[in-house]
């Protein structure tokens, strides 16, 4: 039986290359490519066993079944632009007897560099081999997964890597656009102070350097756990503006 | 009035409007635009004193030296794209006599959003930006750029410079990744750092910031600004620890 791989993106940017290039023995692979402005369609063009198909965001879920739908086999593993498999789980998938009403979880490792961060970021075990004419993605517009009522999960045995950062300014840029969408959803909703704000961020940083030991991943772990703390400060201080704008509005 | 405004800008279209404007008594406007994306070219070309000029950037000092040289006058008024003349200082200009073996220096008021920043080391700067370019030059410092000073006078004048150089959160946020990797990248190979380092120099620059220069007393802004130039310092060095081991 045969497995399609599919992945949405947008800006895939250097690190897609690397996730493509894993994935020359599958021979469907659909890239559902949604408003990109760097050049994902050029990189994806040089693959042969890449279908680039154009398409909307419509939130994480529903974008995933969207994509999916576009692949030749109804098996279907969902992958993200920053993945990348080795060659022993490309075998593992490849020998796999693949049975209906089974979703098969991966354990994913988190990269920076060349470097496991074991600590900051714990590897974790996701599902993400299932049959779509068994199962999909929640509707959900964040943290979608896998639906797994009524199949049985089966573990892989091998994991595969994730790239989530490239640079130490996307540390940086991902910290403004996170606190910006924390603050945008939550303004009006939920209060906020500069005090909160302060606390908040130190917080993030005692939880990610000390808690979860970041300190064992070396200065990584001191980045992650720094940017943590920035992200935290600049969502509540962000929401605290927004709501005070809001109230000036209203009166 | 014999002195040229001269501005080098790359993405100023939110606020150069406010400082064109501020410049409309001046009959020699150089905007030395770098590659910007955002417009900024159509708005310099509303204004018939300005002299749109497009060119690379390479470093401040260079660039500003060489948008200097487009300049009519010999006098050159370093202006930023979110910075705005104020009345007495336009009416120093068009009154003084300059001397020419002299470097004058500007006062500045700080702005985030429309509140005036009185504390955090941002009150009263005193900058050097109006100079005789047949004396002097920018040096070719990448960041930290100045006015060579040798063997000439340096006096104050009158007036203000309004800077309107943060208009939201994200304002900040962007300048924390410009200013550390331009500072990471103009000291890599020369300057040793270490997370130690980058750690305690961000500490102790927020305790500056809010503690030492009063920062507090500047409301929720002042703990932006501190908090601010904390992440600032941390990514600089931890930027340029990580070049200094890729080059190892």
């Amino acid at each position: 039986m045969s497995i399609s791989v599919v992945i949405i993106v947008k800006n895939g940017g250097s690190i897609l290359h690397r996730c493509l290039e894993s994935l020359r023995t599958f021979d469907d692979v659909v890239l559902y490519n949604n408003g990109s402005t760097d050049d994902t369609a050029l990189i994806a063009a040089s693959y042969l066993n890449v279908r680039l198909v154009e398409g909307e965001f419509i939130g994480f879920g529903p974008t995933k079944n969207t994509a999916a739908e576009y692949a030749k086999y109804d098996w279907i593993l969902s992958l993200d632009a920053d993945e990348v498999l080795e060659s022993a789980i490309v075998q593992e998938i490849k020998g796999l007897a693949l049975e209906a009403k089974t979703v098969y979880t991966l354990l994913r490792k988190n990269f920076y560099k060349s470097t496991e961060i074991a600590h900051c970021w714990g590897a974790d075990e996701i599902v993400r081999i299932y049959n779509r004419t068994t199962t999909r993605y929640s509707d959900k517009a964040v943290h979608e997964h896998i639906l797994t009522n009524g199949v049985s999960i089966q573990k892989l045995s091998h994991s595969f890597s994730h790239y989530p950062y490239q640079s130490i300014s996307e540390f940086i840029l991902k910290a403004d656009r996170y606190s910006t969408l924390f603050a945008e959803d939550n303004v009006g909703k939920k209060s906020s102070s500069p005090i909160k704000a302060f606390f908040s961020g130190h917080y993030s940083f005692f939880r990610t350097y000390i808690l979860r030991r970041g300190f064992l991943d070396g200065y990584m772990g001191l980045i992650i756990a720094f940017s943590h703390m920035v992200t935290n400060f600049y969502k509540y201080i962000k929401l605290y503006e927004m709501n005070m704008a809001q109230k000036k509005k209203m009166l | 009035m014999n002195v040229s405004a001269v501005m080098i800008v790359k993405n100023g279209a939110r606020t150069i409007q406010r400082s064109l404007e501020s410049l409309k008594q001046f009959d020699d406007v150089i905007v030395y635009d770098n590659g910007s994306t955002d417009g900024t070219q159509a708005i310099a070309a509303q204004y018939p004193n300005v002299r749109l000029i497009e060119g690379e950037f390479d470093g401040f000092g260079p660039t500003k030296n060489r948008a200097a040289s487009y300049a009519v006058h010999d006098w050159v008024l370093i202006i930023d794209s979110d910075e705005v003349v104020d009345e007495e200082l336009l009416l120093a200009l068009q009154s003084e006599s300059l001397d020419p073996e002299t470097i004058y220096i500007v006062n500045f008021l700080a702005y985030y959003k429309e509140i005036l920043i009185r504390y955090c080391g941002w009150n009263n700067q005193k900058i050097r930006r109006l100079y005789n370019k047949t004396v002097t030059r920018f040096n070719d410092n990448f960041v930290h750029e100045n006015i060579i000073d040798e063997g000439m006078k340096k006096l104050p004048i009158a007036g203000n410079m309004k800077h309107y150089s943060y208009m939201s959160i994200t304002d900040f946020i962007i300048k924390v990744d410009r200013y550390s990797t331009l500072f990471a990248t103009d000291n890599v190979g020369r300057i040793k750092s270490s997370p130690t380092k980058a750690f305690f120099n961000a500490l102790y620059s927020f305790f500056r910031t809010y503690i030492l220069k009063r920062g507090f007393l500047d409301g929720y802004a002042g703990l932006v600004i501190s908090f601010s130039h904390m992440a600032t310092n941390f990514y600089k060095y931890i930027k340029l620890y990580d070049m200094n081991k890729q080059i190892k």
